[in-house]
């Protein structure tokens, strides 16, 4: 069957009463999650993991999809109308976002920002939906060494481009590896780790982990700096639609910020940051109004937003095709399937066809969903970022609680969460960057599991690694990768120095 | 070395902890009793990887340290004055947060959450306590019949068991 019927199929499988119930329910939670400051969309997922685990796993990865876009759709109207950049995606938008609204060009910014991100998540997920599988069936050929490969390119382009600092990537990359050891190893049973507690055996709970860095070290993070820093919201004063002139500078920025968002998401490049950074300064390079960019230009919206989100739809296609996860979002997407024992991958769209298809069906839905619903409730979604940000960090902080201790009712994972809690405050505080760890500790056991069935096919020689031309072609780009940067700055340190002579 | 500031020390401090994370993981993997019958691979040599790893990793870090350049706090810029951290009001956070991990099988979720829900907002500057107190309760009991009658999660009932029939 083409990838065509297999879509319809899937619009048959979304479009039942109750997995249409579902889809709305994802995109009305992961907006209200995704709105509150401070909450991103990785953290969103995490967080609303244990609402799904008593439903049907088509109906509940469906609910998933639709809040992967809504979290991101409840992101963008945070930081356009908070003068606090939220989570590394919206930070871009947050620049140009937040000058329109202090103009009063509130509704113009969040409506750039609904529409470029409809626009961008449909084009966006039609290409997935025909490169998924087409990535796929070419990935069934691979063999565990490439696979091997594949990850450890990931991990290192993860590790290094986030943050500012080499070392400080590759550190969180290590301690994320290294929380993946502890527990029973999957294949021999051999035990790691857990110092003779024998709640550990069972390895520590991903989503713990997120919750715990992402929602408790953010909260203690913010106490020990931010206390005192004000918020305040601002007001929309136009009607949330744009200008037939607003709709000329839009378009072009919503094109070419999903050209340049969904390539940078199927390749590993860290997220959100990069394609966003990226869509802000070709805005800005090609517009005619220059002067604009800083004090609230559209296109410095449209561009950005519409990066994002098929950023976000780049990501499901290597995460759909080859089990492997990008960025922290799609990290935690991956985890949701895991929780109902379906591991992503070449295999998937041959045994799970109709969740896969349902999935991207109701991304489809759930981005169409999104723009209906929230232009018109833009003025209820506004309600939650008066808050008080007491209240708000109390509410945060004890749903996060909740959240670690109800994926397996175990106060050892709370424990854990505490642990991780003062890790994730120490990570902030020293500019070690989150996202390395949380791939780190998803895909370590993976990678693992790749590395042994190689040498169990070479009979322990360690030469498979790098036999054949994928592994070798993978190995070199990512020795460029590291070393390229590296060679450059000593090259130009040099030219400083004898130009000072 | 007289680069090293105050802060530095504390990154110092920070590093060295996880140079000793890498070295207990190789120790742990050279006492671990490997299950006999395990196929031609030993689940040893993955854990060396990584336990090797992230001693080059944190060693390289204390070097980049001792050299003066130190991790910019996160939503700060290089340049930015040093701040010193407000310790009392994190430790009232990490206080609220501990609460919560020993209070829940104590006392059940409702007492748990709301201690926890209150800490943290005191923490954050509230200090209307009757209103604040009676905020956390509503939102404890609601998230606690939210999710055990709405989505069946269970959640320790605690000293309210006979109340809420479990």
């Amino acid at each position: 069957m083409s990838s065509f019927n297999l879509l319809l199929e899937g619009f048959a499988t979304a479009l039942t009463l109750t997995n249409l119930m579902y889809g709305l329910l994802g995109t009305f939670l992961g907006t209200l999650v995704g709105v509150l400051p401070g909450i991103g969309p990785a953290l969103a997922i995490a967080l609303l993991l244990p609402v799904t685990a008593s439903i049907d796993p088509t109906a509940a990865i469906i609910m998933f999809a639709s809040i992967y876009y809504g979290a991101m759709y409840g992101g963008s109207t945070t930081s356009i109308l908070l003068n606090t950049p939220g989570e590394s995606g919206s930070v871009i938008t947050a620049l140009e976002g937040n000058k329109m609204a202090r103009s009063g060009r509130a509704g113009a910014a969040l409506a750039t920002a609904a529409i470029g991100s409809f626009v961008a998540g449909t084009i966006a997920t039609l290409l997935l939906a025909f490169g998924a599988p087409a990535l796929a069936n070419l990935a069934l050929t691979i063999k565990p060494a490439g696979y091997l490969a594949l990850m450890v390119l990931a991990f290192a382009t993860v590790g290094t481009l986030l943050g500012s600092s080499m070392v400080r990537g590759l550190i969180s990359l290590a301690v994320g590896l290294t929380l993946g050891l502890v527990g029973a190893d999957l294949q021999s049973g051999a035990i790691r780790l857990t110092f003779g507690n024998s709640n550990a055996i069972d390895g520590i709970e991903t989503v713990t982990v997120i919750v715990a860095i992402f929602a408790l070290g953010e909260a203690i993070y913010f106490a020990s700096r931010f206390k005192n820093e004000n918020w305040s919201v601002l007001q929309i004063k136009d009607r949330a639609w744009m200008s037939k002139s607003d709709w000329k500078r839009s378009w072009r920025p919503w094109l070419r910020g999903t050209a340049i968002g969904f390539p940078l998401g199927v390749i590993p490049a860290g997220g959100s940051e990069v394609p966003t950074f990226l869509s802000y300064g070709v805005e800005k390079k090609l517009s005619k109004r220059k002067d604009e960019f800083g004090k609230g230009a559209i296109e410095g919206v449209a561009g950005p937003e519409a990066a994002n989100n098929a950023n976000a739809a780049g990501a499901l296609v290597p995460l759909l095709a080859l089990g492997l996860p990008t960025s922290a979002t799609a990290a935690v997407v991956l985890v949701a399937f895991q929780s109902f024992q379906i591991q992503p991958g070449p295999m998937l769209f041959e045994t799970n066809p109709q969740i896969v298809w349902g999935l991207i069906a109701s991304l489809f839905i759930g981005n169409t969903l999104l723009l209906v619903m929230n232009l018109p409730f833009i003025r209820v979604w506004i309600l939650l970022l008066k808050i008080p940000r007491p209240y708000l960090y109390g509410g945060i902080v004890t749903l996060a609680l909740l959240g670690a201790y109800a994926l397996n009712s175990s106060t050892f994972d709370l424990q854990i969460a505490l642990v991780i809690a003062v890790l994730g405050y120490l990570f902030r505080r020293f500019g070690v960057p989150l996202t390395p760890l949380i791939i780190g500790l998803i895909m370590g056991p993976l990678a693992e599991v790749q590395f042994k069935r190689s040498l169990q096919i070479s009979n322990g020689d360690y030469g498979i690694l790098v036999e054949g031309f994928l592994p070798k072609a993978l190995y070199t780009l990512m020795f460029l990768l590291i070393l390229l940067p590296v060679f450059y700055k000593a090259v130009s340190k040099r030219k400083h120095k004898e130009l000072a002579k | 070395m007289n680069k090293v500031t105050q802060a530095g020390k504390g990154e110092l401090a920070f590093a060295g902890f996880l140079l000793l994370l890498g070295l207990v993981t190789i120790w742990d993997t050279s006492r671990m009793l490997v299950p006999s019958g395990t196929s031609v691979i030993s689940p040893k040599s993955f854990s060396y990887v990584i336990g090797t790893f992230l001693v080059i990793t944190s060693a390289l870090l204390i070097s980049e340290i001792l050299r003066g350049n130190s991790g910019v706090p996160e939503g700060t810029e290089a340049g930015d004055p040093f701040q010193k951290a407000d310790f009392k009001t994190m430790a009232q956070v990490v206080a609220a947060i501990t609460a919560n991990v020993i209070l829940l099988d104590l006392l059940g979720f409702i007492v748990a959450a709301t201690v926890s829900f209150w800490g943290v907002a005191y923490a954050f500057g509230a200090r209307k306590y009757l209103k604040d107190l009676m905020i956390a309760i509503i939102f404890s009991v609601i998230v606690y019949f939210g999710f055990t009658q709405g989505l069946n999660i269970n959640l320790p009932a605690g000293i309210f068991a006979d109340l809420t029939g479990k």
